[in-house]
């Protein structure tokens, strides 16, 4: 019995001195933490974001990972080296782009920390946030100047830029939508890839298929956006034209009903969306005319004078 | 209070560059444009200039030019000219005329195309009879293949095709050439 409580007396103290031990540790570790994240944010206000980032990043694995502080200070660091960036070359040079990067990341790991403790500065939340809306901004100027200056290809880098957009907006505030700008880019890319397709002195059918896969995206995003079903039948229908157009006095005869069948497949392919649109304004003049036009090329002659008298009928109200 | 200042005017500046990017963005320029080629002409026209290719024609009408003869189709005849005109068919040079009498002319026309249908065919056709003049039509689908005609545009799930009449051409003394002949449908 006398064995059993000192067995139980022991065990007692040795827990006891566990948990003394492991809070001790546990706040030795947060002051060796807090003297890190003191250390670089001085060398930061020094605009030493070298050393900063020296200081800090190795801590942010171990005794500050969970340091809402530490995390600010490493994003805004990264921030103002993209800025430096951005000042003496471009937001998208490589070294830029893995500067925003890095920031984005740990500043939105300083909020997500800030948010659920509470136990720091509640200003690390909204320092976070005003640098996250910087950035965000920064990742919109970039879609806007990749769409402008739009060169072969860089469709999938301008819709990273806007994921990355849309990703720190949605940390800023849940109830941001953005469907209606991504469709707009959708719109854009596709319309920027048709302009490369017709400058282009040999045929791409890579071009081509952008154009239509940027249209249904936006059409996927938005089911009652008029342009992109419009502008995808124009699309369909305008390609089968100009590979009727192709042909010459060196084609084929083989070749010739290959081409045929083609372009039979895109008018029928791009009645479908011109329909649809159709139905979206039924007395818009550009889509009438457009489903004259693909019946009258697809040799429907009592569809396409149906919707020609449709047309006639729109014009001449238009004018009374 | 001034760095607050300056930060807000900044942050201004930047939403309304953001702005303004988003309404060039959403402003549609320069959409596509429907294009308006007459996609049946550019079809038949290809059509007329390899039935001009592919077949072979009598000998005393290998002198001079080459001649396809369009009636009652303007679109075709501009498309003919424009694509097909001075191309060579074997040692001949390639001339696309547009004839208001088909009767006429018929004389002088290797390949006649008319989209002539009832008595107007009937004379053309009595008319041509024998004579080494491939004579093309285009009737409405549901209308059988006009007597005499040797070639006959129709259209087939959308899609322009021919059917041809090998009597009609024997009869005028055309060969028709082997690629003519197995793309020809029946109906």
């Amino acid at each position: 019995m006398g064995n059993h409580k000192m067995r139980n007396y022991i065990g007692t103290i040795l827990v006891l001195s566990l948990c003394v031990f492991a809070s001790t540790q546990s706040y030795s570790q947060n002051l060796h933490s807090d003297d890190i994240v003191d250390t670089a944010i001085d060398l930061a206000e020094q605009e030493l974001f070298d050393e900063a980032i020296k200081m800090i990043e190795p801590a942010l694995l171990k005794e500050a990972k969970d340091n809402a502080r530490a995390w600010y200070v490493a994003g805004y660091s990264h921030k103002e080296k993209f800025k430096r960036e951005v000042y003496v070359g471009s937001s998208t040079s490589g070294l830029a782009l893995s500067e925003r990067g890095k920031a984005v990341a740990q500043l939105i790991k300083a909020y997500e920390i800030d948010s659920k403790t509470k136990t720091t500065s509640p200003t690390i939340s909204s320092l976070s946030l005003d640098a996250l809306d910087y950035l965000s901004k920064t990742y919109m100027n970039d879609v806007v100047s990749g769409v402008r200056g739009f060169t072969r290809g860089m469709d999938e880098k301008i819709l990273e830029y806007f994921n990355e957009f849309v990703k720190i907006r949605m940390t800023i505030d849940k109830n941001e939508d953005w469907r209606s700008e991504e469709v707009e880019i959708e719109k854009n890319l596709a319309r920027a890839n048709r302009l490369l397709l017709e400058n282009t002195s040999t045929d791409s059918e890579e071009l081509f298929t952008r154009v239509i896969d940027h249209y249904t995206r936006a059409i996927e995003l938005d089911g009652d956006d008029y342009t992109s079903r419009y502008n995808l039948a124009i699309n369909l229908y305008n390609r089968g034209v100009a590979r009727l157009k192709s042909i010459d006095h060196t084609t084929a005869m083989f070749e010739l009903m290959e081409i045929q069948d083609a372009c039979v497949e895109l008018f029928e392919k791009a009645l479908n969306p011109m329909l649809a649109a159709h139905r979206m304004s039924p007395e818009r003049k550009e889509t009438l005319k457009g489903l004259v036009t693909i019946y009258k090329a697809l040799s429907n002659d009592d569809e396409s004078d149906k919707y020609k008298r449709a047309l006639e009928a729109v014009v001449k109200a238009d004018r009374e | 209070m001034l760095r607050l200042g300056i930060r807000n005017i900044y942050l201004l500046l930047f939403t309304t560059v953001i702005s303004l990017s988003f309404s060039w963005l959403q402003s549609d320029q320069g959409g596509p444009k429907l294009d308006e080629a007459n996609t049946i002409a550019i079809t038949k026209a290809s059509f007329l200039f390899q039935f001009a290719r592919s077949n072979d024609w009598p000998n005393d009408k290998k002198q001079g030019n080459f001649r396809i003869g369009i009636q009652g189709n303007t679109a075709l005849y501009n498309l003919l000219v424009e694509k097909y005109a001075g191309q060579s068919i074997g040692s001949q040079m390639l001339e696309v005329v547009e004839i208001d009498d088909s009767v006429l002319m018929s004389e002088f026309i290797h390949v006649l195309y008319t989209e002539s249908e009832g008595e107007e065919l009937q004379q053309l056709i009595k008319f041509t009879a024998e004579k080494p003049i491939m004579v093309v039509t285009s009737v409405d689908a549901d209308t059988a293949m006009p007597e005499g005609a040797v070639v006959n545009f129709v259209v087939q799930t959308s899609r322009i095709r021919y059917e041809l009449d090998m009597e009609n051409a024997l009869k005028r003394g055309l060969i028709v050439g082997n690629r003519i002949l197995s793309w020809a449908i029946t109906r």
